[in-house]
């Protein structure tokens, strides 16, 4: 059986959104994958976003985590970053729960606010900066499941995310920045959100695909997944694939997403334990 | 406090089993109602159980490695300025909550009959507070859409600085 | 931490609520507590500006990027360059435009949607140093007289907003300016500009119009100072708490020649005399020099990498 779906990118997108195509939704996954189905898998992820987290740790480019200031990117880092072609986004919520708008209705948990940005130079041809509502939107539903919105009632947390870079597989970059960014800061959450995105061709797949990749996919996965309690918190599919070929690719997203988290706790973990020593 | 970073724990990691412990502050239970898992960055702590209660697990927490700004909650205390004053109610902008700054502006509202336990439909708003007067107040209640709802009517609670016309301050003005 | 050393409780709320609680409150009281002893808050002293550090390249994909920190302020700033046609009045020279953005992740002030007011205003004065302090020789941005110059786009985005804003704006521009590596370009066959990529410029199929001047060369450096006058104090590089409370600016541009570029009075509550504007000179003069050194450490890190 071959699900046909239209690859994001084409003219068809807004259909797309308009049939909902792009689900999010949570559910358990043991239901799901069949689990002796499992793979070993090379864990490049360390060696490319692992770095780029653990950097915009050091430089305090989160802001929010405070370490001394005298970190500057070094040459090698930049060569690095340079070869991954990858992306620098930045997020926080904004100082803690503020007041919610006026014209809001009364609410008894909190409520969530995402906001996606990119820069001028984000783009290869320098563009205008530009509000992504669509990343905002899917940010704010990978988001919203993992926060305990009731423990500040009445009140709302804003985040916002700042592309500085862009490079290919933005939208799961900005998702695990923002959730490193809100445990950090104190307000309450389930579990961390990783998030990994892979691309197929043909009967290759790659997984955290650059911009020229994403260029000639045919098709793409997204899954963010909290990988302690085993829940996906969003799965976007795109593109042309078969059952077989969709159940190998969560595998590859999913063990991916838990190494991910493995990196988020430790850069957690490193720089609260600096903080309280 | 030891201060290790395998005694940190991060939001989602498993803390133990409800066989053995009580979730505390910065923790939660599983839908599973077995796993304790942690909701908070910060430190891990157990906490025995009070020697005179039943109950005989341990209370496992996490103490957040910074705090998050301080919300206005119902029965707190709270420092306020008062930015309008009305027939029968002021607003007034709340300051700090419980002596901790709030880093966000939250709006509170004291209503006229929350002004004083006493003879309540006699209060004169206008008598009570001015525009810039410091308030101690209670939070009723988390209150409409627009404000917190904050009561002055305890011997504690009300102006507790306010500056004369003349713009000298005079402290200590109390409502009663 | 926070000092205390200069707090003293005036009344009898101010001795029961925290330290914290009262600076909440009764902001100018707290800082004139403190002014009289001659220390600021974060524990420096009144004429002391906050830590600085620059890191050159940043982003990778601009032709020149900087990110400079000032205590918490941060700042970011990159530079693109395009190819464009220049005016007929001036055929040699290329052109440089500069932008500076805050966005809501900067500041609780600034609300999504609704952008800063202060951003042009920084955005103005920023191409105006730029432009009147001879940093830049615009000629050097010239490739082909009349048919070809260089566009740099200057974006500077502010990340963390915390007071002398226009400081890390400018010391980042002139971080981005020194970093600048101009791509190298050839013409092609129909008379058009197309970008050589390292891999192929051995080639010798195609001969690069710009091979020499990758760099430009930066005359002289501006570098500013914002002080806040209060009475009879000068508090040098303020944060943004320190801003809001007491509203009277000088900002001072200098070169690194020490010649005066600009210097910038916004209105405030309090008039200056000349005497005060020479110590703030004074003040600015010792901070170029520092500025200076930083810079130079910088530059030279990133050549030996």
């Amino acid at each position: 059986m071959v699900h046909r779906i239209p690859l994001r990118g084409t003219r068809q997108r807004r259909t797309i959104r308009q049939k909902e195509l792009q689900y999010s939704w949570r559910w358990q996954l043991e239901h799901w994958v069949p689990i002796h189905h499992r793979k070993a898998w090379n864990g490049d992820i360390n060696n490319r976003k692992g770095q780029i987290f653990k950097k915009l740790i050091g430089l305090d480019l989160m802001v929010g985590i405070s370490i001394s200031a005298d970190l500057p990117f070094s040459g090698q880092v930049l060569q690095a970053l340079h070869q991954v072609q990858h992306m620098l986004s930045l997020a926080r919520p904004r100082f803690g729960p503020r007041e919610s708008k006026k014209a809001m209705l009364y609410s008894d948990v909190g409520r969530l606010n995402c906001h996606v940005t990119y820069t001028t130079f984000s783009t290869p041809i320098r563009g205008q900066g530009f509000d992504n509502k669509e990343y905002s939107s899917m940010l704010h539903k990978a988001l919203e499941g993992a926060i305990i919105l009731e423990t500040f009632p009445k009140t709302t947390v804003d985040i916002f995310a700042l592309v500085l870079e862009s490079g290919g597989g933005d939208l799961p970059v900005i998702i695990s920045c923002a959730s490193l960014a809100i445990a950090d800061a104190g307000i309450m959450m389930y579990d961390l959100v990783s998030a990994v995105s892979l691309s197929c061709f043909g009967k290759n797949m790659v997984i955290d695909p650059t911009s020229e990749e994403e260029a000639c996919q045919d098709g793409s996965l997204m899954i963010t997944y909290m990988p302690s309690r085993n829940e996906v918190t969003q799965f976007t599919l795109t593109g042309e694939w078969s059952t077989a070929k969709i159940n190998e690719a969560m595998e590859l997203c999913l063990d991916a997403c838990s190494k991910l988290a493995d990196i988020l706790r430790s850069c957690l973990k490193e720089n609260a334990s600096e903080l309280t020593s | 406090m030891f201060a290790g970073e395998e005694n940190i724990a991060t939001p989602g990691e498993i803390l133990g089993d409800s066989s053995q412990f009580i979730a505390g502050k910065g923790t939660y239970l599983a839908p599973n109602g077995r796993n304790i898992h942690a909701s908070l960055t910060g430190q891990r702590r157990v906490v025995p159980p009070p020697a005179d209660s039943a109950e005989k697990r341990l209370t496992v927490e996490v103490v957040g490695h910074k705090t998050r700004g301080a919300v206005p909650e119902p029965g707190v205390v709270v420092i306020t300025r008062v930015t309008r004053v009305m027939a029968r109610m002021a607003s007034a902008d709340i300051m700090c909550v419980e002596s901790k700054a709030v880093k966000e502006k939250f709006t509170g509202i004291i209503r006229q009959q929350d002004v004083r336990a006493t003879e309540i439909d006699k209060v004169d708003m206008y008598q009570s507070f001015r525009p810039g007067d410091i308030v101690k107040a209670e939070v009723l209640s988390l209150g409409d859409a627009r404000a917190y709802y904050l009561s002055t009517a305890k011997n504690e609670l009300g102006v507790v600085s306010a500056q004369s016309i003349a713009g000298k301050n005079s402290a200590w003005k109390q409502v009663f | 931490m926070m000092s205390t050393k200069g707090y003293k409780p005036e009344s009898g709320l101010a001795a029961e609520i925290e330290v914290e609680a009262y600076r909440r409150l009764f902001p100018l009281q707290y800082y004139e507590c403190h002014l009289a002893e001659s220390v600021r808050p974060d524990s420096r002293a009144l004429g002391r500006a906050r830590d600085t550090t620059i890191a050159l390249g940043p982003v990778p994909s601009a032709d020149g990027s900087a990110l400079v920190k000032i205590g918490d302020t941060t700042v970011l700033a990159a530079i693109k360059l395009e190819v464009m046609t220049p005016s007929i009045d001036s055929p040699d020279v290329g052109s440089v435009a500069v932008d500076f953005q805050m966005p809501p992740i900067c500041s609780p002030v600034v609300r999504p949607g609704r952008p800063a007011e202060a951003a042009p205003v920084i955005a103005k004065q920023l191409s105006d140093v730029i432009m009147s302090s001879g940093m830049i020789n615009l000629k050097e941005l010239s490739l082909i007289s009349g048919k070809a110059a260089w566009m740099a786009y200057l974006d500077i985005y502010c990340l963390n907003a915390d007071g002398s804003l226009f400081d890390a704006a400018l010391l980042s521009a002139t971080a981005a300016f020194s970093h600048l590596q101009i791509p190298l370009v050839s013409l092609n066959d129909d008379g058009k500009l197309i970008t050589v990529s390292e891999e192929v410029k051995d080639k010798a199929a195609v001969e690069p119009v710009n091979k020499e001047n990758r760099k430009l060369t930066i005359a002289v450096v501006p570098f500013s100072l914002t002080c806040i006058v209060h009475g009879k104090y000068i508090l040098a590089d303020p944060t943004s708490e320190e801003e809001s409370v007491m509203d009277t600016h000088v900002t001072v541009v200098l070169d690194s020649k020490e010649r005066l570029v600009s210097l910038y009075k916004a209105g405030g509550a309090v008039l200056l005399h000349t005497s005060v504007v020479k110590d703030c000179i004074v003040l600015a003069k010792q901070r170029v020099e520092e500025l200076s050194e930083i810079l130079r450490e910088s530059l030279s890190a990133m050549e030996v990498d």
